[in-house]
C-alpha cells in the first residue's frame, strides 16, 4: 500500500527524527566526505605520476581512475546530502519560528476576545445593578405593580441569569488546565493585574500557579492584604507570598484537625481550643520557614544542575586526556585527579541538598503534627522495630501512618530529583561519549596529519636556519679573508705601503751615501799613505791618479748596485700590490655578486607572490562577473582596480630586476677586464684606464640605467630628469627592450606634440573625417558616403559580435517524452534547462 | 561450496582474435572462456585473472598500442578534472569534463570501427587469403599487422 510506505520525509520530518540521530547522520556524512577526499587525493597522485609504460602501469592507472571516479561521485553525493541536511535544519528553524508566530497570534486573538467579553460583562453588571436598585425601590414602595414594573422585574431576572451563565462559563475556563491566567484576567481588572504579576514570579510561585484554586485564593488575599505590590516583580516577594499562603494553609490544617476531633468526639471542645493560638502561630511560622527553605533549595538545586552540566564537559575533556596515550603520565594522572575531585564535589553537593530538604520536611512535619522534631528524626532514622518504637514513644497508629506517608513522600521527591539529575547527566555523558568515540576514531588520522605538519614545519625551519648559518659563515669568511671591507679600506694600506717604500728608499740612499763616504775616506787614506811613502813625484802622481780612478769606479759601481736594488724592490712592491689588489678585487666582486643574487632571489619571491595574487584576483574577478551577471551585489570594479595595481607592481619589479641585472653585468665586465689585465702584469694605472676605456660605455650605462629605464616616451630628456648622463652631442644613454621602436629626431619633430597613444590611435583607426568646405566634389562626396556606409555596416557587425559574445544564445530540442531542453551558450559555457510537460497547452519550467 | 573449474584461454597464443575483439568491444569476460555458457558471478575472478595474464602478455610482446595510450591519456585527463572538481568544488570543470568525455566517445567509436573491420580487411588483403578469425590467434594476427606496418613503412 503506497500510503504505508515509509518515506524519507517521515524519517527526517520535523520532530520525527531526534536531534541526536541527525547529528550522528551529519557526522557520518562528514566522515564520508573526508574519507573520499583522501581516496581522491591518493588516486590523483597515482594517476598523475603514472607513465603508462607497461601492462602493470595500465592496470594501475585503470584502477586509480575507477576508484578515484567512484570516490569523486561518492564525495559529491555526500556533499549533496550535507546540503540537504543544512536545508532541513533551516526548514526546521523556519517551521519553529512560524509556529511560535502562530501561537503568539492566537494568544493575542484570545486576549482580544476576553477583553471584549470583559467589557460587555461590566456593562451588563452595571445594568443589572441599576435595575436591581430600581426593583428594590419598587418593591419597597408597596404599591400595585404596573405591567412596566413587572417587565422590569422579569428583565432583571433574565439579566441576572445571563450574568450567572457567563460566570459559569468563566468557572469552566478556570478548570481549563493551562489557561488560568486568561481565565482570571477575564474575571475582573483586579484579577487581571494579579495574573499579570504572576509572569514575573520566581520558581516558588510557578508551582503555586499550577493550582488554579490556590491561585484564586491567593489573588483575593493578596488584593486584601496589599501584597500585590510586593508580589509584582521579585522572586523574594513571590517566596514570602507563597510562605504566607503555606502558613495560612498550615494554620487551617491545625484548625481542621481540631474541629474534626471535636466533631468526631475524639477531642473535647475545651481541649480543642486550649493552646490553639500558640499552635496556630507555630504552624503559620513553620509554613513560612518551609517555603523559604524550599526556595533556597530550589536555587541550590538549579545551581547544582547547571554546575553538573558544566562539569559533564569538564569530566569528558579530562577523561579524554586521561585516555590519551600521547600525553605524559604526569598529565594523565593530573587529569584523573581533577576528574575525581569534580565527582567528589558533586557527591558532597548532593548530600548537602538532600540533608537540607530532609530538615525542611522534618520542621514542617513537626509543626503541623504537633510532634517534636527530634522525636520525628529518631523515628525516621531508628533501626528498631516499628512496634516497639511506637510503644516507646507513645505514637498513635494514625500518627505513625501519617509519618510514614510523609516520610515516603519526602523520600520519593528526593529520589525523583536525584534520579532525574542522574538520567540527565547520563544522557549528557552518553552524548559526550559518542563525541569522544568519534574523536578517538579520527584521532589517529588527525594526530598523524598534525605530526606531519609539525615535522614539515620543523624541516623548513631547520633548512632556513642552516641556509642562514651557511650564508653567515660565508660572509664572515669573506670579511675575515679581506672581503669587501678590506677592499674598501685598502687605500690606507696602499698609503702605508707607499710610506714604507719611501722609507726603504731613503734608508738605501743613506746606506749608499755612507758607503760612498767610506770609499772616499779609504781613497783619501790611501792618497796620504802614497804621498808619504812615495818620494818620486811622478810615481806619486801616478799612484794618486790610480787611487782616484779606483774611487770613481767604486762609486759608479755602488750607484749602479743601488739603482738595480731599488729597481728590483720597486718591481717586487708593484707585483705584491697588484696581487693583493687582484685578490681583493675578486673577493669584492664575489661579495657583490652574492648580495645581488640574494636581492634577486627576494625580488623573484616578490614577483612570485604577485603572480599568486594576480591569479587569485583573476579568480575573484570571474566570481564577481558571475555575480554581476546574476544582478547581485558585486565588487567587480574594486577587484579590477586591484588587479591593475598588482600587475603594475609586478611590472615595476620586473623592470627593477632587469635594470639590476644589466648593471651587474656591466660592472662585472669592467671588473673582469681589469682583473685579467692585472694578471697579465700590466701596471694597475694602465690596466684600469684600459678596462675603463673598453667598458666605458658599459660603465656609463650601468650608472645611468640604475635610475633611468624608460619604456616608450615622447621626449627622452623629460623622462630622464635628474639622471642625465650626456654622451657626446646631445645624446642620452638609455636602455631599450628588443621589441621597442625608435624614431629619429627629424621624424619626431614632424610629429610635434602628439602623444604615443594618439599616434597609435591615428595609425590604427580609419579616418572618418569628411572634407569640409563648400566646394565638395560630387565624386569625392559619393565615395565618402560609400565609405561611411561601409563603416557603419562594419560597426553594426562589430556590435552584433559583441552582443553575441555578451548575451546568451539559446537553442531548443524536443525529446520523445515531450520535454523541451533549452541549451544556452554564454561566454563559451553551455547550460541546459529542462522544461517538463505540465498541461496540453503549457510547459512547466 | 566447491566451484566447478572452467575451461578458458590463458595466452595470446591460444586466444582467437575474434574473442579478443569481442572482449575489447564489450568488456565481457565470457569470451575468455572456452565454453558457451558462463556464470560470470561464479567464474568472474578466474576469468579476470586469465584476461589480465593475456593482456600482460600482449603488451609485453607488442607494446602498448598508440590508440590505447591515447585512450588512457584522455581517461586520465577526465579523472584529473573530476578530482579537481570534487576537491575544489569549482563547477567550471564540468564543461571541460563533458568536452573530454565527448572526445573519448569519438575515439572509442573510431577504435571499434577500425579494430573490428578494417584491420582484418587490410590484413587479409596483405596476406592474400581470408582469415579464419575463430582459429587465428591474437599473436598470429598482430604479427601479420606488424608485418603489414613494416611493409607500409618501406
Amino acid at each position: 500500500m503506497p500510503g504505508d510506505k515509509i518515506t524519507r520525509e517521515d524519517l527526517f520530518g520535523d520532530g520525527l527524527f531526534p536531534q541526536k540521530e541527525i547529528e550522528a547522520y551529519e557526522t557520518a556524512v562528514n566522515a564520508l566526505i573526508i574519507a573520499n577526499t583522501e581516496l581522491i587525493k591518493t588516486n590523483l597522485k597515482i594517476a598523475e605520476t603514472n607513465l603508462i609504460k607497461n601492462a602493470k602501469d595500465v592496470r594501475e592507472l585503470n584502477k586509480a581512475i575507477i576508484e578515484g571516479t567512484r570516490a569523486t561521485e561518492a564525495k559529491l553525493k555526500a556533499e549533496t546530502q550535507r546540503e540537504k541536511l543544512n536545508l532541513a535544519a533551516i526548514k526546521r528553524d523556519q517551521a519553529q519560528f512560524r509556529s511560535e508566530q502562530l501561537r503568539t497570534k492566537e494568544i493575542e486573538k484570545k486576549n482580544k476576545v476576553i477583553e471584549k467579553e470583559n467589557s460587555a460583562y461590566q456593562k451588563l453588571s452595571k445594568q443589572l445593578l441599576d435595575q436591581k436598585k430600581r426593583v428594590k425601590d419598587l418593591l419597597s414602595a408597596e404599591k400595585q405593580l404596573t405591567d412596566e414594573d413587572k417587565k422590569l422585574i422579569a428583565e432583571t431576572q433574565k439579566l441576572d441569569e445571563k450574568l450567572k451563565k457567563i460566570d459559569k462559563t468563566v468557572g469552566d475556563n478556570q478548570r481549563n488546565v493551562g489557561n488560568y491566567e486568561s481565565a482570571l484576567s477575564s474575571l475582573s481588572p483586579l484579577f487581571g493585574r494579579v495574573s499579570q504579576s504572576v509572569s514575573g514570579f520566581g520558581a516558588a510561585l510557578k508551582k503555586l500557579a499550577k493550582n488554579p484554586v490556590l491561585l484564586t485564593i491567593t489573588a483575593i488575599v493578596a488584593s486584601l492584604s496589599g501584597l500585590v505590590a510586593l508580589l509584582k516583580t521579585t522572586d523574594k516577594g513571590a517566596t514570602s507570598f507563597a510562605g504566607t499562603m503555606k502558613g495560612l494553609s498550615n494554620a487551617m490544617d491545625v484548625l481542621r484537625i481540631r474541629l474534626v476531633g471535636v466533631v468526631t468526639g475524639t477531642m473535647s471542645l475545651k481541649n480543642a481550643f486550649t493552646g490553639l493560638g500558640d499552635e496556630l502561630s507555630k504552624a503559620f511560622q513553620a509554613g513560612i520557614e518551609y517555603e523559604n527553605q524550599l526556595d533556597r533549595l530550589s536555587d541550590a538545586e538549579t545551581a547544582y544542575i547547571s554546575q553538573k552540566a558544566i562539569n559533564a564537559n569538564k569530566v569528558a575533556k579530562l577523561d579524554f586526556i586521561a585516555k590519551d596515550t600521547t600525553k605524559s603520565i604526569e598529565e594523565r594522572i593530573n587529569a584523573l585527579q581533577k576528574l575525581i575531585d569534580i565527582e567528589l564535589m558533586e557527591a558532597k553537593e548532593e548530600e548537602k541538598i538532600s540533608k537540607e530538604r530532609y530538615e525542611a520536611e522534618l520542621n514542617l512535619l513537626a509543626a503541623t503534627k504537633g510532634i517534636e522534631k527530634e522525636k520525628l528524626r529518631a523515628f525516621i532514622e531508628s533501626s528498631e522495630a516499628r512496634d516497639g518504637f511506637q510503644d516507646k514513644n507513645n505514637f498513635t497508629d494514625e500518627e505513625i501512618k501519617a509519618l510514614e506517608e510523609s516520610f515516603a513522600k519526602t523520600k520519593e521527591a528526593d529520589t525523583n530529583f536525584f534520579e532525574e539529575t542522574k538520567k540527565a547527566n547520563a544522557k549528557l555523558q552518553a552524548l559526550r561519549k559518542e563525541d569522544l568515540d568519534d574523536k578517538l576514531k579520527t584521532y589517529d588520522i588527525n594526530r598523524q596529519t598534525e605530526l606531519d605538519n609539525l615535522r614539515s614545519q620543523e624541516d623548513t625551519g631547520k633548512r632556513n636556519i642552516s641556509q642562514l648559518d651557511k650564508l653567515n659563515d660565508e660572509l664572515t669568511k669573506k670579511i675575515s679573508n679581506g672581503g669587501i671591507f678590506s677592499f674598501v679600506f685598502s687605500i690606507d694600506d696602499i698609503k702605508k705601503r707607499k710610506k714604507a717604500v719611501e722609507l726603504m728608499k731613503k734608508q738605501a740612499e743613506e746606506q749608499r751615501k755612507i758607503q760612498e763616504e767610506i770609499l772616499i775616506a779609504q781613497a783619501e787614506d790611501e792618497e796620504i799613505k802614497a804621498t808619504n811613502s812615495i818620494e818620486n813625484e811622478e810615481e806619486r802622481a801616478a799612484a794618486i791618479k790610480k787611487i782616484r780612478n779606483k774611487l770613481a769606479l767604486d762609486i759608479m759601481n755602488l750607484n749602479n748596485e743601488t739603482a738595480i736594488s731599488e729597481k728590483n724592490t720597486n718591481k717586487k712592491i708593484e707585483m705584491d700590490e697588484r696581487a693583493i689588489f687582484s685578490s681583493r678585487l675578486k673577493a669584492g666582486q664575489d661579495f657583490a655578486r652574492n648580495i645581488l643574487e640574494q636581492v634577486d632571489e627576494r625580488r623573484q619571491a616578490e614577483i612570485n607572490m604577485l603572480d599568486d595574487q594576480i591569479s587569485q584576483r583573476e579568480k575573484n574577478i570571474e566570481e564577481q562577473l558571475r555575480l554581476a551577471e546574476l544582478g547581485s551585489d558585486n565588487e567587480l570594479a574594486f577587484q579590477r582596480q586591484k588587479l591593475a595595481e598588482e600587475e603594475l607592481a609586478k611590472k615595476e619589479q620586473q623592470k627593477k630586476a632587469q635594470r639590476q641585472e644589466q648593471a651587474l653585468k656591466l660592472a662585472d665586465t669592467f671588473l673582469n677586464s681589469l682583473n685579467s689585465k692585472l694578471e697579465k702584469d700590466i701596471p694597475y694605472g694602465r690596466a684600469a684606464s684600459e678596462a675603463f676605456a673598453e667598458t666605458f660605455a658599459a660603465k656609463g650605462l650601468s650608472s645611468l640605467i640604475a635610475g633611468s629605464f624608460i619604456e616608450g616616451t615622447e621626449k627622452v630628456s623629460d623622462d630622464l630628469k635628474g639622471n642625465k648622463a650626456h654622451n657626446g652631442k646631445d645624446g642620452y644613454v638609455v636602455a631599450v627592450d628588443g621589441d621597442e621602436r625608435i624614431i629619429n629626431p627629424k621624424q619626431n619633430k614632424l610629429l610635434g606634440d602628439i602623444s604615443n597613444d594618439e599616434l597609435i590611435r591615428r595609425a590604427l583607426l580609419p579616418n572618418y573625417a569628411l572634407p569640409t568646405g563648400r566646394n565638395i566634389d560630387t565624386a569625392a562626396g559619393m565615395s565618402n558616403s560609400l565609405m561611411l556606409h561601409k563603416l557603419h555596416s562594419i560597426d553594426k557587425k562589430l556590435s552584433m559580435l559583441e552582443q553575441i559574445a555578451d548575451k546568451p544564445v539559446s537553442s531548443f530540442e524536443l525529446t520523445n517524452l515531450g520535454e523541451v531542453i533549452e541549451k544556452q551558450v554564454y561566454k563559451g559555457v553551455e547550460s541546459r534547462f529542462k522544461y517538463q510537460r505540465q498541461t496540453r497547452s503549457g510547459l512547466k519550467g | 561450496m566447491i566451484q566447478r573449474r572452467i575451461e578458458h584461454y590463458d595466452s595470446i597464443e591460444n586466444l582467437p582474435i575474434d574473442n579478443w575483439f569481442k572482449i575489447n568491444e564489450t568488456s565481457n569476460l565470457q569470451w575468455v572462456a572456452k565454453t558457451d555458457r558462463v556464470d560470470i558471478k561464479k567464474h568472474g575472478p578466474v576469468l579476470l585473472n586469465a584476461w589480465n595474464k593475456i593482456f600482460d602478455e600482449f603488451i609485453d610482446t607488442f607494446g602498448i598500442p598508440e590508440k590505447m595510450k591515447e585512450i588512457m591519456e584522455v581517461k586520465r585527463d577526465i579523472f584529473l578534472m573530476k578530482a579537481q572538481r570534487a576537491l575544489t568544488e569549482d563547477r567550471s570543470f564540468e564543461t571541460l569534463i563533458e568536452i573530454e568525455e565527448d572526445k573519448l566517445k569519438k575515439i572509442l567509436y573510431q577504435e571499434r570501427a577500425v579494430n573490428a573491420g578494417q584491420v582484418k580487411v587490410y590484413v587479409e588483403k596483405y596476406l592474400g587469403f581470408k582469415l579464419n578469425v575463430k582459429e587465428t590467434t591474437v599473436k598470429e594476427f598482430y604479427q601479420y599487422v606488424e608485418a603489414l606496418n613494416e611493409n607500409a613503412r618501406r
